[in-house]
């Protein structure tokens, strides 16, 4: 029944292997799926696509820098191809989108189920401004043997595949070994070899993949037409914002890794009763966030 | 051969006289006692026989009758061996009459006539001297808690033949007394020995200047419970009726004999999350108060706060709001009062180790479900929440480069501190009925918390940005007009709002 997508659904659409439509991308991988499902549309096979993977629980930087690419990759009208999972997925979609680009949603659910409910809005999103995609069939619930087979899509289906962080031993292993499998570039984002964020990220760096520090390495690897800007990545210079005095003390000494009130006070030589009431003042401006009680970093919302 | 001798019991934690009258009459040699007894108070008749035997003096065979009035109260415990015993003694003309009168005898009898120690001896006590009974004959062990009631005289006894001598005016031998120096036990117990944790020391002093409840949350391990232990070295000693208040609960418990007579330090009490509901908030067959009473104007300190269970949670609600706890039993209800600062302790995240992200993959939800489990009528009552950490060298490539050797302030400078702010909100409540700023509630929030103009702007702002509910608004005020009192401002700043809103438990959206 599921052949040709007569569905009650009148969104879902579907292309079968062989059909004219079907992505040029998946001929080229090991077991290629049979058919695709989708509602919107599939990526442009001239456009570059390039997959961001990383984990679902995330750190400051890692959001900063998921979303940073997925803007400026989006801007040069670079396909972002991703599994709408939580963190470092979405973060990067939702960049890419707001930035007017196009991304495209691998599921391993069937297409009519988001999952992650908290990303129905994104989940809306994909449907108007890109795709979502699946290889099974409507109303398949996601289940966790789905996901190593989505992945597989999710690499197939891009040029460029690009870990954003990764903890030791973590998924996204998986995903790389598919995606060298199938004979696509890996490029990684360095980190802090303390941060456990970053462990991952730095051993396949190790390994040999590309290493990439602004979204211009990836041009060069995709062989794209550069136009180097500035560093998306420059923390705007604090005297910009209209902060008191103290409170830019408290601020310049926070980044994306979170610190807890006691250090912020021992930093900036202050007592805590004084740094927590400028906290609270600078978190109401939207400059800082509090990730767990008296924890805070720099929120990427606004930075 | 009539006689009347004057003995105590108690009631809950009220304590009233009990008459214990002693007829010996011709007739069937019979044994018996009557007026509403326990089972336990039935059997005071064989204890009585022996131990009497044991000091010489065998029973008659004659009719003897023992009743305790007055008749409608259950008469419980093993208190009456003695003024049963005395009662027979004198009944059979073996003790000079004028020598009980105006006398209250307590205690329990061993087989071979030693008096053992009792329950609820400081209250029975303070009972008798507001009748205005002029001596009080109570078990040695009981000693201490008995002359801490002042104005009346307390003769302590070991045995039986110690009273006989009393009463036939000899010289009792007084055992060796062990009397330990008070408050020897918090003495050893600092403050200072607490390194870094700035922030929850802070809040710790928040929380004792205003007696409010305040939540830690942090990897296990890392201080939570000494940090807790502690909160008693800076609260305000208690006063003398506050002593013999809390003392009275722990006479009843029968725990004083095995403290110092009467309680001069606040309790710091933790249960184990395994504790039942009953032995949480008192009753039993013989009721007694239970934990969250022996808690009274001291601490209660509840370490991984989720893993009670969800009754003994519920039973925290009544002394939360009003500072007593029913306890219901078949023979009728007793009230026990119940009211402390409450402190518990929780994980950040099921592991523990939240935001260590070497060691925690929890995800956002699975955190978010975990603070969840909290219920929102315990969520109301905690006023404070703060951080615990890990201190010292955190990893490898940690910023700090180790353990900051200085020590912090002492006990004893803080809790200056912590009277001083005591001693101006008692001004400020004077003849209200409120003590401390934690106690305020709904219409008193605004009244003593006034906000002005820009104050409230400020506050109102930071409502709508985490979305906050109006308990937190309150609690916020309440916080706020603590730390006001302790920088000694009439006037609630910005900066007040804003700490206080840092210790605030609701995440918010
Ligand atoms: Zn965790």
């Amino acid at each position: 029944m599921d052949s040709n997508g007569i569905y009650n659904n009148r969104e879902i659409q579907y292309v079968a292997k062989g059909e004219p439509g079907y992505p040029k991308r998946l001929l080229h991988i090991p077991s290629p799926p049979k058919g695709i499902y989708y509602i919107g549309k599939l990526p442009r096979e001239e456009a570059p696509s390039v997959a961001m993977v990383g984990a679902r629980v995330c750190s400051e930087y890692g959001r900063k820098v998921a979303k940073t690419f997925g803007e400026c990759l989006a801007k040069k009208g670079i396909q972002i191809i991703s599994g709408m999972a939580r963190g470092i997925d979405s973060i990067g979609q939702k960049g890419a989108l707001d930035a007017g680009g196009q991304s495209f949603g691998v599921l391993g659910s069937g297409v009519d189920i988001c999952y992650p409910k908290e990303n129905l809005p994104l989940y809306n999103q994909l449907k108007k401004k890109g795709g979502i995609l699946s290889e099974l069939a409507p109303k398949i619930p996601p289940k966790s043997q789905h996901f190593p087979a989505r992945n597989r899509i999710i690499s197939g289906l891009s040029d460029l595949v690009l870990v954003i962080e990764a903890k030791e031993k973590s998924g996204t292993f998986i995903t790389v070994d598919m995606a060298l499998e199938q004979g696509k570039d890996v490029a990684v984002i360095p980190g802090r070899i303390s941060d456990p964020f970053s462990k991952g990220c730095n051993e396949l760096l190790k390994q040999g993949a590309y290493v990439v520090t602004s979204p211009e390495d990836i041009f060069d690897i995709l062989s794209f037409p550069l136009d180097r800007k500035t560093d998306p990545f420059q923390m705007k210079e604090k005297t910009q914002y209209f902060l008191e005095n103290k409170e830019n003390i408290v601020y310049s000494c926070l980044d994306f890794y979170s610190k807890n009130l006691d250090d912020i006070s021992n930093e900036v030589s202050m007592p805590v009763s004084e740094v927590l009431s400028i906290l609270i003042k600078l978190e109401l401006k939207g400059y800082i966030r509090e990730i767990a009680k008296n924890n805070y970093v720099v929120n990427t919302e606004n930075n | 051969m009539y006689c009347r001798i004057i003995s105590g019991a108690v009631f809950g934690m009220e304590s009233d006289t009990v008459h214990v009258e002693v007829n010996i009459s011709d007739g069937m040699p019979v044994f018996e006692m009557v007026g509403c007894l326990a089972t336990e108070v039935k059997e005071s008749k064989e204890r009585v026989r022996t131990a009497l035997r044991n000091e010489g003096i065998f029973l008659p065979p004659k009719r003897i009758t023992v009743n305790l009035s007055p008749a409608y109260r259950k008469k419980e415990g093993s208190a009456f061996d003695l003024p049963v015993a005395v009662g027979i003694m004198s009944a059979l003309g073996k003790l000079p009459k004028e020598r009980i009168e105006n006398t209250m005898f307590i205690g329990e009898l061993s087989l071979n006539g030693r008096l053992n120690g009792i329950k609820g001896v400081l209250p029975m006590v303070a009972k008798a001297k507001r009748e205005g009974i002029s001596r009080c004959v109570i078990p040695w062990e009981n000693a201490l808690e008995g002359e801490a009631v002042k104005g009346v005289e307390v003769i302590p006894v070991s045995s039986l033949s110690d009273v006989v001598s009393f009463l036939s005016g000899k010289e009792i031998r007084a055992p060796e007394r062990a009397r330990k120096n008070s408050s020897e036990k918090t003495k050893d117990m600092d403050f200072s020995e607490v390194r870094g944790q700035e922030g929850a020391k802070r809040a710790a002093e928040i929380a004792a200047s205003g007696f409010h409840n305040m939540l830690m949350i942090g990897e296990p391990g890392v201080g939570k419970t000494m940090l807790a232990k502690r909160i008693t070295t800076i609260l305000p000693p208690l006063s003398a009726e506050e002593s013999l208040e809390v003392s009275t609960i722990y006479s009843v418990a029968g725990l004083l004999q095995k403290k110092e007579g009467i309680m001069t330090d606040r309790p710091f009490i933790n249960p184990h999350h395994t504790i039942t509901e009953q032995a949480f908030a008192g009753g039993g067959r013989i009721p007694r108060p239970g934990v969250v009473s022996m808690a009274h104007r001291g601490v209660l300190f509840m370490d991984e706060l989720l893993e009670f269970r969800r009754s003994v949670l519920e039973v925290l609600r009544q002394p939360l709001e009003e500072g007593k706890i029913w306890v219901t039993r078949s023979q009728g209800a007793y009230l026990y009062p119940a009211q402390f600062i409450f402190v518990a302790a929780m994980n950040p995240c099921p592991c523990g180790y939240f935001p260590d992200f070497h060691r925690c993959s929890c995800t956002e939800y699975q955190i978010k479900t975990y603070m969840n489990k909290l219920s929102a009528p315990l969520m109301d009552r905690i006023d404070i929440c703060t951080e615990v950490h890990r201190t010292g060298i955190k990893h490898l490539f940690s910023d700090k480069e180790e353990e900051k050797g200085k020590k912090g302030e002492n006990s004893e400078k803080i809790r200056k501190r912590v009277i001083r702010t005591g001693d101006i909100q008692k001004e400020r409540y004077k003849s209200t009925g409120i003590h401390y700023n934690g106690e305020l509630k709904g219409e008193d929030v605004e009244r003593y918390c006034y906000l002005e103009k820009k104050e409230k702007k400020f506050l109102e702002q930071i409502m709508e940005k985490w979305n906050l509910s109006v308990r937190a608004y309150e609690k916020i005020c309440k916080v706020a007009r603590t730390i006001a009192v302790m920088e000694e401002s009439e006037k609630i700043t910005l900066e007040h709002i804003g700490e206080a809103a840092g210790y605030r438990l609701e995440k918010g959206k």
